[in-house]
């Protein structure tokens, strides 16, 4: 009876031997590919053999992804019809909202998919960590695709090897409301780039477009900003949009994909003082405060509170579905240059899938217009293939007008992506994110006018001149 | 096997049926235990000293990730730490007076007592997020209820969550709605003092503010110094009302110090790093209630002690 005692003993030993053994295997999984590229490029070789040796066997893909209700009903339809035409089974997983957490807690169960979305400074991070597949074999090998057929920021690299490829593209233009415009007998902004107003004779506009309970306009000397009905303008505040505006200053967080920071330069401080005084001088852009209990944009712009609005170009979907907005597009204002930026989420392979070949053909397929059109012609992405902005036919396929791509759009969105553009920062930049993390929760001082920009980044510099390493080569 | 019982007995030992039904019964909280506290308490001791961010291949980094913290290289960990303390020195007295009021107030022979406790219980059940959300309704500063009262009372308003200056004294007064839990804990300590001292007090020709600092008081003081270490603890653990209200801001004036190891831990994946702000957040507690512990002697009061 005392082995009673002692079985108690082992049972409690075995116990943490589990919770050890569960720390281990994490460690174990990380081994593997751990010297990164080389060995992650010899494991996804196996990897092909592997797959090729058994093909008889039913090959299954796991494939997450993010995006609004609408976007997972149009991406379940391509894998649908991906399954029916390759017989290869996918399954999708849309997570909708803290996708990289729950993607890190998979990885962490040695459960990663196949294939997925992934933003670019993650993938860096897990690429180095060997999490995911060099895809530049696959890229080379492949007969359907070259490189010269993508815009040119949509591949993704990191020294030779290809990381991930932009599925689509994003980019940023004011919209507004066209009533807004006719009752206040002001001109629709212009849609050609080199039309561009400048920024005093936005600010013009915008005034012009501000009015407040009474009626008077922000132009009026008895103009009351406490009261406004309807805000000239509004943009969310975070690093899309506000780099949108700093490349019309000609200046990025590292310019020209470079190792010299244009954070704090005259042209980046100048950005974000202008904005400030949209709020704080002309009282033509709502408060921080004011904007959080405002409508989404499109309900916004509809029920006017807003008459234009800065944001990405995704949100024609939603103007499109908006029962009785009338709106229209038109180019954002210039400072000293209209470059214009694009962005996009990546689709990745993870080292660990069997079937990188296949998770290579499945991206192709989602990504591509004419399998996915709707995704496209119905306002929520922008191709990532050349051809689609230089191909008449092509074009009109996917930017032809319509609800969701209004008049104008073409000079708009289409046209400046492949004759002036920067890919985003954030696909370059290092330590991006935690540079936001300082820079933004401190640029708060300056949208509520307590500090001028300048205060704030002189303040802040010390803490971020440690993270202002340059760009990933 | 008698045989084995036998000896077992000889020397002194003597498990019987019971205690290994005993044991068994207990298995499953003694392992969960085991397997759900101490071991990722002793792992994430251990991964505190790592560069660990879950996908990486993590390697011992000795103690760079708490002298990162220490030497204020990572600049939010002092916010961080300033913020919680200065919240946590604001809502649990607060919150514990309120209670203590709604606990006094209930106890009396009102009509209607149980409706009330009731009542004043509701709000502790609602979840934090439903109760953060109404909130931040209610701290609008353009439409919510409360400056709308403001005004029509011709009161100053208040920026309420969205000023740094503010932040965080209105947290700690939100925290007055959900004190219903700590309510209920001073209400069964105020039904636990003997009727007879009270009427010991008034045979004295003492009145109500002497029934409070003679009898109330000193007999509560077990209750209160149990539900000032919950209260503390719970405090330097808030996190909900920051993620849902303000996410951190303005300015990082409501950066939580578990917002922020969240942050560290799920936004940036940096675990290791994260177990280490948890670890001193796990000293700092621990060393405020040995504090608070060390004083009880002096002010709480157990009957029978002497």
């Amino acid at each position: 009876m005392r082995s009673m005692r002692r079985i108690a003993v082992w049972l409690l030993m075995a116990s943490m031997l589990v919770a050890i053994a569960g720390c281990g295997s994490t460690n174990r999984s990380g081994d593997e590919p751990a010297s990164g590229t080389q060995n992650s490029r010899a494991a996804s070789e196996t990897a092909n053999q592997s797959s090729g040796g058994k093909s008889d066997e039913k090959i299954h893909l796991r494939f997450t992804y993010w995006g609004s209700t609408y976007e997972k009903e149009v991406i379940s339809k391509a894998i649908e019809r991906f399954v029916n035409d390759t017989g290869i089974s996918v399954e999708g997983i849309h997570i909708p909202s803290e996708y990289e957490t729950k993607l890190t807690t998979m990885i962490a169960a040695n459960d990663a998919p196949d294939v997925g979305y992934l933003g670019p400074p993650m993938a860096y991070k897990w690429y180095e960590d060997g999490k995911l597949a060099n895809i530049k074999e696959l890229f080379m090998t492949d007969a359907s695709s070259k490189e010269e057929d993508f815009i040119e920021g949509v591949i993704v690299r990191k020294g030779d090897d290809i990381v991930g490829l932009m599925n689509n593209l994003e980019s940023y233009a004011l919209f507004y409301n066209k009533d807004a415009f006719e009752e206040a007998g002001v001109e629709l902004p212009p849609t050609k780039p080199e039309e561009a107003w400048t920024w005093e004779e936005f600010i013009e506009v915008a005034k012009k477009l501000t009015i407040d309970n009474n009626g008077r306009n922000a132009l009026d000397p008895d103009f009351d900003p406490n009261n406004v009905r309807q805000y000239g303008f509004n943009m969310d505040i975070w690093s899309g949009p506000i780099e949108a505006l700093l490349l019309r200053n000609g200046t990025q967080y590292f310019p020209g994909k470079g190792d010299t920071t244009g954070i704090n330069t005259p042209a980046f401080n100048q950005v974000l003082q202008n904005v400030a005084d949209l709020m704080n001088v002309h009282h033509v852009m709502p408060s921080r405060v004011t904007a959080k209990s405002m409508p989404a944009p499109a309900v916004a712009l509809q029920s006017r509170r807003y008459a234009m609005v800065l944001d990405g170009q995704w949100v024609c979907n939603d103007f499109a579905n908006i029962e009785g907005l009338n709106y229209g597009v038109g180019v954002i204002p210039k400072m000293t240059s209209t470059t214009a930026v694009y962005s996009g989420a990546l689709g990745v392979i993870f080292s660990s899938s069997k079937h990188p070949e296949e998770a290579w053909q499945f991206l192709k397929y989602i990504t591509d217009p004419e399998i996915s059109l709707e995704l496209f012609r119905d306002g929520l992405w922008m191709p990532n293939r050349k051809a689609y902005y230089t191909d008449e036919e092509k074009i009109s396929l996917w930017a032809s007008p319509g609800p969701a791509r209004v008049e104008g759009y073409r000079d708009v969105l289409v046209d400046p992506i492949v004759n002036d553009s920067e890919v985003t920062s954030e696909v370059y930049v290092k330590n991006f994110g935690d540079i936001n993390n300082i820079l933004f929760p401190a640029l708060d001082q300056a949208w509520t006018g307590k500090k001028t920009v300048d205060e704030v980044m002189a303040e802040i510099m010390p803490k971020l001149e440690p993270l202002l390493e340059g760009s990933i080569k | 096997m008698r045989q084995v019982a036998a000896s077992g007995v000889r020397k002194g030992f003597r498990i019987g049926k019971e205690t290994v039904y005993g044991y068994v019964m207990a298995a499953p909280a003694i392992l969960g235990f085991f397997i759900f506290t101490l071991g990722p308490l002793i792992a994430s001791l251990i991964l505190s000293f790592t560069d660990y961010s879950i996908t990486n291949d993590f390697r011992f980094i000795g103690v760079s990730n708490y002298k990162r913290l220490f030497s204020g290289e990572d600049s939010f960990f002092y916010k961080a730490l300033s913020v919680t303390f200065y919240y946590v020195a604001l809502a649990v007295p607060i919150s514990l007076t309120a209670a203590f009021i709604m606990a006094m107030l209930l106890k009396n022979n009102v009509k209607g007592r149980a409706f009330f406790r009731s009542v004043f219980y509701l709000p502790s059940v609602v979840p934090v997020v439903a109760t953060s959300t109404i909130f931040i309704w209610l701290l609008n500063p353009d439409i919510g209820l409360l400056n709308q009262i403001l005004r029509f009372l011709h009161l100053p308003t208040s920026m309420w969550i969205y000023d740094e200056k503010t932040v965080i004294p209105t947290m700690a007064f939100m925290t007055v709605w959900t004190t219903g839990g700590t309510m209920l804990i001073f209400l069964a300590g105020l039904e636990s003092i003997p009727e007879q001292y009270y009427e010991a007090v008034e045979i004295d020709g003492g009145r109500l503010w002497h029934k409070l600092t003679a009898v109330t008081l000193p007999m509560m003081t077990p209750t209160i110094f149990f539900n000032l270490i919950m209260g503390i603890i719970t405090g330097f653990q808030s996190f909900s009302e920051a993620y849902i209200m303000t996410e951190g801001g303005p300015n990082n004036a409501s950066l939580f110090y578990v917002l922020y190891l969240y942050r560290e831990a799920f936004t940036h994946l940096r675990m290791g790093a994260a177990c280490a702000i948890a670890w001193v957040l796990f000293v700092i507690i621990m060393i405020l209630s040995a504090l608070i512990f060390r004083s009880s002697r002096t002010w709480v009061y157990y009957e029978g002690d002497k």
